[in-house]
């Protein structure tokens, strides 16, 4: 019994990795583009700037212009490598933290919208609005009147 | 002060040392842990502000009150912790917040502990500070929780081992001491019984202590036993002494014994020499130069009896038996009789002798004028024989009494003997009194002597309670005195010295009994030179025999005879039978002759039945001194004597093988030349004495006959027969001679008339004065 448990167990856990590996494929060849309503006049954000944008700690852009942070799908690869390069943290970290803020009822994640399109959508209409997307083609967002404030890269 | 137990103090002392040592440890322990519960709340807080730091952090990064306040409530929800408190710094991006509270628990902050917080995603940007103090209460209470066992465990312990160490050192110490002091009380330095401890209590000090005490035990042990060997040696030593002691004492006694046997022995014939030398000068037959040789035979004789006697008196004084009489006596007269030989003897070496009798001493005194007499006769005798010119002077003086203590009556009489002589060097002094010494060893060779004069002198001044002393100077003479505290005496009749030897009236039948030749010659002269009538026998048997054959009027009885002395025989005649003869008189008078007359033989003879005694050599003037009182004696017993007959001179010369002459001894000349008056008085005298004693004689007589005792009868008639004839009258003796007759014969029945005629004439004789 107990053995045929631990193959069972094996077994699953071997499945389950399997379907992260497909899921969670690393971009590492990629890059990740920092995207802002090109209205909102911003042009470059650092990377502290970015974090606080993200991580709750701040709502208002460097120039004092309030904004709203939209995040990918969790569990996402995307949004893995994102707050991994930016915070240079694992991502269980990250979840970790949101979990202690939300906790606490007052402080909520960004929202999350599952696609692409929707975001560069999200982004196009709304001048508070910040995301991040897989790296693009920047002249083809800027015509879009999306602008790259920051570009994160694999270290 | 109280006992104390060594144990109690032992337990005292540990038990103090117990309190001290837990109490020590109690405080070491209590920092210890207060150490360990700061450090522990200092764990607890970093742990739980690890615990919180990423929330905390977060709360900072995020400017997240809610979460802050989360972060430092959750640090308060323990009581470790007593505040905290929250610091955001103020950036750009943040303007800073600061949450902070205290433990609504409450109690009080230790030093703050500070944690720095920074970025959760940039570790090299510091955001804030978490600040918190942990709470000295918690520490206190962690403290107190983890003392309290450690400090009653540490109590516990200590105590239970110093009980621990309390009872090992009873087992090892204080119980061996107790067992051996207590042993200590009872053991004894000379029993052999030792102190003992069991070998495992023995390897140490108090093992040291008992063996040493044992050692000294067992050395006073021995000690002991020499001392004891010694006390027995020295036992037997005092008992040997002892023995050695009475066996020299007896010794002593025996030499005294044999002194006072000899000395008697050699007087007895001493007194024949004396005698026979006595009569001898009387003889007129001798020449003028034998009657000089006696002479000096008789004065070396005397000189011998002087020193036999001085030998008899200090054996005497030796055996204690020296006696000193307390009677009155005239104190001149004694004086002048006693040196009256004196002034012959210095007028014969050209010295003037001269005797002061001062006026103040009292005529009569109290004391033994005996021994006065013979230490003044030493002491004069002395003076003179060592002094060859000059002067002999004796005086007699009353010495102021310095004493308080003597009695009104008591006068200190000073005899002083003071001379011109050869005097005496200060060395020879201190010898004079001791026996057999003079002043130096020429002195015997020069003036003879025994050198016992002065040392019984002394003997008697001492026994007399005197003292004696010597002045003296070589060539200066010599002043030997005496200081005697006498009593003035009462005046005394004298009558015996005074008394004139009158011959005696009546003629005596005397018996003597006496062993020594010489001596019978000498009483036998003496009592027939007297007028009487004497049968002389050698001993005491014969004695008894001539008393149960005859009637005698007096016996002279010497001490010692062979076959039967003068005490046994006297018992015998007392008793009025010896063996199967009766003594005729059993009343006779007993005078004992004797040498020895100490107190001891007074006594005896006294109990013997003896009237009374006559020393040897016998003085004329006492034997006739008796007889006359027994003469008066008998006659006043109404005893028929009979009248003195004459004896001549002729005949007491036969018996004394004297050459008859014409010259007659002095005392027959004085019997012959007895005045007849006198005689005529003497009558008289007897006469009232009978008519005296008439009324008791009736008065017996009568009785005697009522109770027809013949016996007493025959004695009455013959007592009245006695006086009649000698009152010459002689109706009444033939009377009282046939009654005396007729009673004898028992026939008194067969003439009442004549006794009622007796009786008669007596009534009347009454009246005849």
């Amino acid at each position: 019994m107990m053995k045929y448990i631990r193959i069972l167990l094996i077994f699953s856990l071997l499945l389950l990795s399997m379907v992260s590996w497909a899921d969670n494929k690393p971009l590492d060849s990629e890059s990740i583009q920092i995207i802002v309503n090109a209205q909102s006049e911003l042009t470059q954000l650092n990377r502290k700037q970015i974090m606080s944008l993200f991580l709750g700690r701040s709502t208002r852009f460097p120039n004092g212009k309030s904004t709203k942070a939209f995040d990918n799908k969790i569990g996402s690869a995307l949004r893995d490598n994102f707050f991994e390069w930016l915070t240079r943290k694992s991502i269980s970290d990250i979840d970790a933290y949101w979990a202690r803020l939300r906790y606490s009822g007052r402080v909520y994640p960004p929202k999350v919208i599952d696609n692409l399109d929707d975001i560069l959508e999200t982004v196009r209409q709304n001048q508070s609005a910040i995301a991040y997307i897989r790296q693009q083609d920047p002249e083809q967002l800027a015509e879009q009147g999306i602008t790259v404030v920051h570009t994160l890269r694999k270290r | 002060m109280q006992f104390k137990r060594l144990q109690h103090y032992v337990l005292l002392i540990m038990m103090a040392n117990a309190l001290v040592l837990s109490t020590l440890f109690s405080i070491i322990a209590y920092q210890i842990n207060q150490r360990l519960a700061e450090e522990e709340s200092k764990r607890q807080v970093h742990s739980l502000l690890a615990a919180v730091r990423k929330t905390a952090s977060a709360a900072i990064f995020s400017e997240n009150e809610v979460v802050g306040w989360d972060a430092v409530n959750g640090l308060l929800g323990t009581d470790v912790i007593y505040s905290a408190e929250l610091e955001s710094f103020s950036d750009g991006v943040s303007s800073g917040m600061k949450l902070s509270n205290i433990n609504k628990e409450g109690g009080a902050p230790l030093p703050e502990i500070k944690m720095e917080l920074e970025s959760i995603f940039d570790e090299s940007q510091i955001l804030g500070v978490l600040r918190v103090t942990p709470n000295a209460q918690w520490v206190k209470q962690r403290t107190n929780d983890t003392s309290i066992p450690t400090i009653l465990g540490v109590i516990l312990v200590v105590f239970i081992s110093s009980f621990a160490s309390a009872q090992a050192l009873k087992v090892k110490i204080s119980h061996p001491l107790v067992k051996v002091s207590r042993k200590l009380k009872h053991i004894k330095a000379d029993s052999p019984e030792r102190l003992k401890l069991p070998d495992h209590l023995k390897l140490n000090e108090i093992g040291v202590l008992v063996d040493g005490f044992n050692e000294l035990l067992d050395e006073t042990n021995t000690a002991f036993n020499i001392e004891r060997r010694l006390r027995r040696q020295m036992q037997e030593a005092q008992i040997s002494l002892q023995f050695a002691k009475s066996e020299a004492e007896g010794a002593a006694q025996s030499k005294s014994d044999f002194l006072a046997t000899m000395s008697h022995e050699i007087r007895t014939p001493l007194s024949g020499i004396l005698g026979m030398l006595g009569f001898a000068l009387k003889d007129q037959s001798i020449t003028p130069r034998t009657k000089e040789y006696i002479e000096t035979a008789l004065s070396n004789a005397e000189a011998l009896l002087i020193i036999i006697n001085d030998i008899l008196d200090i054996s005497k004084i030796e055996a204690g038996k020296l006696t000193i009489e307390e009677v009155d006596f005239n104190v001149r007269k004694e004086l002048n009789a006693a040196l009256a030989i004196f002034p012959e003897l210095a007028s014969n070496k050209s010295l003037y002798f001269d005797l002061v009798v001062e006026p103040n001493v009292p005529e009569f005194l109290v004391g033994d004028p005996t021994r006065i007499r013979q230490v003044l006769v030493n002491f004069v005798g002395n003076a003179i024989k060592f002094t060859h010119d000059g002067c002999v002077q004796v005086s007699i003086s009353i010495l102021p009494i310095k004493n308080d203590s003597l009695s009104e009556n008591t006068n200190l009489v000073c005899f002083a003997v003071k001379d011109t002589g050869i005097g005496l060097s200060p060395e020879s002094i201190p010898k004079l009194f001791q026996k057999f010494e003079q002043a130096d060893v020429s002195t015997t060779r020069k003036f003879g002597g025994s050198g016992l004069g002065l040392a019984i002198s002394k003997q008697l001044i001492e026994a007399m309670n005197g003292t004696v002393n010597v002045k003296s100077a070589l060539g200066e003479g010599s002043t030997f005195q005496f200081v005697l505290s006498m009593s003035i005496g009462k005046a005394t009749a004298n009558a015996q010295i005074d008394i004139e030897q009158t011959p005696h009236t009546h003629k005596l039948h005397i018996l003597c009994a006496e062993d020594f030749d010489t001596n019978q010659l000498i009483i036998r002269t003496i009592l027939e030179n007297m007028g009487h009538d004497i049968v002389i026998v050698e001993n005491g048997k014969l004695a008894l025999e001539q008393l149960a054959e005859d009637d005698f009027d007096l016996v002279l009885m010497d001490g010692r005879m062979p076959e039967m002395d003068g005490v046994e025989a006297t018992k015998m005649i007392r008793k009025g039978q010896w063996k199967d003869q009766t003594i005729r008189n059993k009343d006779i008078k007993v005078i004992a002759l004797t040498a020895n007359v100490t107190e001891e033989d007074r006594t005896r003879y006294l109990a013997a039945g003896m009237n009374d005694f006559l020393s040897k050599p016998i003085d004329e003037t006492l034997l006739h001194q008796v007889i006359e009182d027994t003469i008066s004696e008998l006659l006043e017993q109404g005893q028929f004597l009979n009248p003195l007959i004459r004896i001549s001179t002729s005949e007491l010369d036969n018996l004394f093988a004297v050459p008859s002459e014409e010259t007659i001894p002095d005392t027959s000349t004085e019997i012959q030349s007895m005045p007849h008056q006198e005689n005529d008085t003497l009558e008289k005298k007897l006469h009232i004495t009978f008519i005296n004693s008439l009324p008791e004689r009736i008065i017996e007589i009568n009785e005697a006959f009522e109770a027809q005792n013949l016996e007493e009868l025959g004695r009455l008639f013959h007592g009245i027969k006695g006086s009649a004839a000698y009152l010459k009258n002689q109706a009444l003796v033939d009377t009282a001679g046939q009654l005396e007759v007729l009673a004898d014969t028992n026939n008194m029945d067969k003439a009442p008339s004549l006794y009622s005629s007796f009786m008669q004439q007596l009534k009347s004789y009454q009246t005849t004065l």
